[in-house]
Formats: C-alpha cells, structure tokens, sequence
C-alpha cells in the first residue's frame, strides 16, 4: 500500500470574508506515485486546489500535510524542490533562450546570490531531451509555438527535480497531436515514480493518464477515488449536469456527451 | 547558459575597457588651458592645472560614472521587477519624490548636504510605495497601465507640490538650489558628495549585482516564480528598496537625470541578452558610459554649462525614437519581443 502522500484535511477556502466559500470541507488523499486528475465543470475550485496544494493559497480552516507535516512548516526553498507547477499559461517577457529560461527551474536548489553552474545546465539539457525538443535550446522561449511552449513548461518544472508535478489544465490549448505528446510524456514520468495531480475539463485525457480522480461540483466533493469508480456515466453526468456516457473497450476508454 | 556565453563575456570586458577610456578621456577634456584635452605633461608643470582635475574634474567624471551606473542598474532592476520594458524610476514617482524631498529640506529644514540626502530618499521611497499602493486601487486597466498611470499621477502631484515650494521659496537663496534639482547637473559637485553617496551607491549596485541572476526569477508572474520556490513579494520588496535608495543617492547629488533609467536597459538587452546576469551589468557600464559622455559634452561643448538632464533627455528620446522606428532594427525585434 502506497504512503500518504499529501492530505487534505477538511479544507475550506474563501476569497474573503464576504464571498461564497470557493471549497467546502475538501478532504482528500493522494498516494505516492499516483496520477491524480481533477474534474469539474468552470468555477467549481480546480485551479483553486491546486494552488491550496502548492501553498500558494492558504486555507481557511483545515490543514493541509505533505509527507505528515503541514505545508506552512516548509521552507520556500524546501517546497520548490518538492513540487514543481506548470501553469495554464505563461507570458515570457523577455526575449529568453530555451535553456536560459529552463534553468530557472534550478532556482529552489540555489542560494540567493548563486549562479546556475554546468550541472545546473545539464540537468536543464537533460529535462529538455525528456521532453523531446532538444534541437530547440538554443531558440527563443517566446517564440516557440503553443504546442512546444506548453512542453517547455513542462521541461521547466522537470528542471525542479519535483517529488509532485502539479499541471493546471495541461492539455487545454493543445491540438490532438500536441496533447497526445503531453499525454506519453507524463505516463512515462509516472512510470519513473512522479507524483502527478493536473485539472482538466477533459474526462478522456483523466481516463488516459490518471490512477486517481477526484470530481468537485460547485466547492465540494461529489466523488473521489480509482479512476474506474469515479469515472462513470451516472458519476459525470452529476457532475457536468448533462447526459455523459463512458465506453471502455481494448484498454481505451471513451467519454462522451449523449445529448 | 550555465556561465555567460563568451560573445557576451567580451562585450562587458570592452565596455569596461571603454569606460575606462571614456573616464581617462573625461578627466583631461575641458577648457583649461584651453577648449579640448588637456596635456598630460602639463599636469605637472602647472600646480592650478592639477589643482583643477583633481578638487573640480576628478570628482565630477566620478559622480557621473556613478549617476549612470546607478540609475541604469536601478531602470534593469524596475524593469525587471515589474516585467515592463517601459518603467524606470522616473516613471513611479521615484524621482519626482525625491526632487521634492530634496526641495522640501531646502526650505523647511536645512540645505545641509545629509538632511537634503536622507529626506530625498525617504520621499522617493514614499513616491514608489505611493504608486504602487495606488495601482492596486485603480480600477480598470491591466496591472502595468494601473501601475504607470499612479506613477503619473503621483509624480504629478509631486511635481505639483515642487511648484508650490518653488513659489514660497526665497528667490535669493532657495530657488536657485531647488531650479538646479529640476533641471539637473553635477557642476557643483565636489569630493564630499562623492563620499556622501558613495556607500549607497556601491552598497546597492553590489546587491544588484549579486542578484543578477535571481532578478530573472521575479520578472516571472507571481504565482510561478512562488512555484520556483521563491518569496516573490519579500525578495522584489528588498530589490526595489535597494534600487530606490541607489536612484535617491545619485539623484541627490545630480538632481534630475531623466531617461538614463529607461533607455540604457533596453540597449543593454539588446546588446547582450535578456537574461540579466549579463543584461545588468552591461546596463551598469552603459549608463556609465553614456552619463560620462553626456556630462563632459555638457560641460565642454559651450561656453556656458548644459543642463545634463536637458541633454540625458534628448539623446535619451533621440535614442528611443530611432530604436521604435530605425530601419535597421526591426520594431518587431525591439518591442514585441519585450511588452507585446
């Protein structure tokens, strides 16, 4: 049985004191080396756990524990070698090379006035070969089409050497070719022991990659678990408030809309 | 790369080089004996001769080395920070706050070199934690139009306030000092205001400096240079406090400099690289260079001194219309890259 990972512990959080509660006593375990997809529809508080999980928000009541201790007792540095984020998006704002803006990633392992050094670099080379675009290093990052920015910021997060890769919406603005890139590329990270947790408004790319999925409906958990238990037509159907269907054959399965 | 590219390594040792030689060049220029250079073997036959580079020159090239290095590494640093090619202290109040603490003293308190000093960078602390407190209010707009907007709007009221000193002032005794900080200059510099900036002034750069890398990381969007494992908010508080204080400091001596801030990182980008552990220090140099220049053409061209920020402000413009609009350089290459 895989350790606890990182615990949610009845989590509530509010933008503040006068808005609705955006997540209402979360409570949620994830395993080590698992891949754990987050659905549901907009506004439900996706992007709102993730950044709960990274430490970025901080929650109302509930605590939150990575490896058994609670988040807020890590150091800055501490928590940027245990988890890495791939955002959405990502505007670069100056005009970077690909590796200069990969070694970024190495910031969590430096001191404040240290300099990247060559292991540094190849630890950034080597990201950037996992990721299948090492002819690109020596290019601009802000000139790299959608489908290779998103797997550059994928590389960047790498590059952080993370115990959990945290990915919000990976896939989103992806074509079909770009996204089934993305999709190898994190079952192999997974295959190598990576702890995984993306959202997606997606439910075949969580039946593709995820272990795991947790479905929140408007702040709360409407189910959560294998993804074989939650991934069902009466369980999406809840979820999306339309008529959703899942078809499972040969080892593929398929998610769509009946309506 | 994990150490500068050796193209960018031997672009800084020749801008060092050159600065060096615009430094040698800016000392014996002038119109002692006569307009142009002055000779080296005269120095020693003639004691008013090394009198004058020494108490007058000598302090003066060294103040604006200073000047430009300062105010060009602090422009990186808000450039950097507020991930705008478009910002430099200038533009958030920093200047104007400190051209009014500065006239502030000089009628409320005392013209004392110190007391003028210390209330010009308290004031251009105020005038960035102003616009910065501003831009989170307004309402409407992106985050760097709300920011330079409250810049704007602050340095105005600034500005507002120095109008109002200036009428109150004492046209004998007090205007003259408080017109000399609007227009900017450093004819009345001598050694002791080098000593008096000198430790904020290295202090500060070396800081920069040591966070040239680092600076990378806080140009990035708050939530992922958070994931990068860094304090975002404590560690931009820390380099903007560092950049004002430097900007204050040299700006205390110089009065206002304008441009040198906001032109001289983008040719420091453009020269070497993005990527600030080479782009900062180029910009130290650069700003350097072009102040040095700028001032000895200030003092040497007519008979009659310049104001340097007049002169700042017109290559500065000058420089910054061709980059926009030059043949050669592509808009595309100079802007888009940057702020589109």
């Amino acid at each position: 049985m895989p350790a606890n990972l990182l615990e949610l512990e009845q989590i509530s959080y509010r933008y503040n004191a006068h808005s609705q509660l955006v997540l209402d006593d979360v409570t949620l375990k994830i395993t080590e080396g698992s891949v754990t997809a987050v659905l549901g529809p907009n506004g439900a508080g996706k992007s709102t756990l993730l950044d709960l999980c990274l430490g970025w928000k901080e929650a109302e009541t509930g605590r939150i524990l990575l490896r058994g201790r609670e988040i807020s007792s890590y150091s800055r540095k501490e928590m940027g070698q245990l988890m890495s984020l791939v955002p959405q998006n990502e505007r670069v704002r100056f005009d970077y090379s690909v590796l200069e803006y990969l070694l970024l990633g190495r910031a969590p392992y430096l001191s404040q006035l240290e300099m990247p050094k060559a292991e540094d670099l190849g630890i950034a080379e080597r990201a950037l070969a996992t990721v299948g675009i090492p002819e690109l290093r020596h290019r601009s990052a802000s000139r790299l089409s959608g489908g290779e920015h998103q797997l550059l910021m994928i590389a960047r997060a790498l590059v952080q050497e993370p115990e959990i890769l945290i990915l919000d919406e990976p896939t989103s603005q992806l074509d079909p070719g770009n996204r089934q890139r993305v999709v190898r590329l994190l079952r192999e990270l997974h295959a190598q022991g990576v702890t995984i947790i993306f959202s997606t408004h997606d439910p075949g790319l969580a039946a593709a990659l995820a272990s795991h999925a947790v479905l929140l409906k408007k702040g709360k958990i409407l189910q959560a678990g294998v993804e074989e238990s939650v991934l069902k037509d009466s369980c999406l159907s809840t979820l999306y408030d339309t008529e959703m269907r899942v078809l499972r054959q040969e080892g593929k399965t398929i998610v769509y809309c009946a309506e | 790369m994990h150490k500068l590219l050796a193209g960018q390594r031997r672009k800084i040792v020749l801008l060092t080089l050159l600065l060096i030689l615009t430094f040698i060049l800016a000392v014996l220029s002038g119109r002692y004996p006569r307009p142009g250079l002055i000779p080296p073997q005269l120095l020693f036959e003639d004691p008013m001769a090394m009198s004058l580079v020494l108490q007058l020159r000598l302090p003066r090239v060294i103040a604006a080395v200073l000047l430009g290095a300062g105010l060009a590494g602090a422009g990186t640093v808000f450039q950097m920070i507020f991930a705008n090619p478009l910002v430099e202290p200038g533009f958030l109040g920093v200047s104007q706050g400190a051209a009014f603490g500065a006239s502030l003293s000089i009628i409320a308190f005392s013209s004392s070199l110190w007391i003028v000093q210390i209330s010009a960078a308290l004031f251009a602390l105020l005038g960035l934690a102003s616009s910065y407190a501003l831009a989170r209010h307004f309402r409407f707009g992106g985050w760097v139009l709300r920011l330079i907007l409250a810049g704007i709007a602050v340095s105005a009221l600034f500005s507002s306030g120095i109008g109002l000193l200036k009428f109150i002032a004492d046209p004998m005794s007090q205007l003259p000092e408080i017109t000399f900080w609007m227009l900017g200059g450093l004819y009345s510099v001598e050694w002791r205001h080098i000593f008096s900036i000198l430790p904020v002034a290295l202090l500060g750069l070396a800081v920069m400096f040591g966070y040239r890398w680092r600076l990378n990381l806080l140009s990035m969007d708050d939530r992922t240079a958070f994931s990068l494992g860094l304090a975002p908010f404590r560690e931009r508080l820390l380099l903007l406090a560092t950049a004002t204080l430097v900007s204050a400091a040299v700006i205390s001596v110089s009065g206002i400099v304008g441009w040198v801030g906001l032109i001289v990182p983008h040719i420091g980008r453009r020269l070497l690289s993005s990527d600030s552990r080479a782009s900062l220090p180029a910009s130290i140099l650069i700003g350097a260079i072009y102040v040095l220049l700028c001032d000895t053409f200030a003092r040497t061209l007519m008979d009659g001194e310049i104001p340097l920020g007049v002169l700042t402000s017109l290559i500065g413009a000058a420089l910054f219309i061709f980059l926009l609009t030059g043949r050669k350089i592509k808009r595309g290459k100079f802007l888009a890259r940057e702020s589109a």
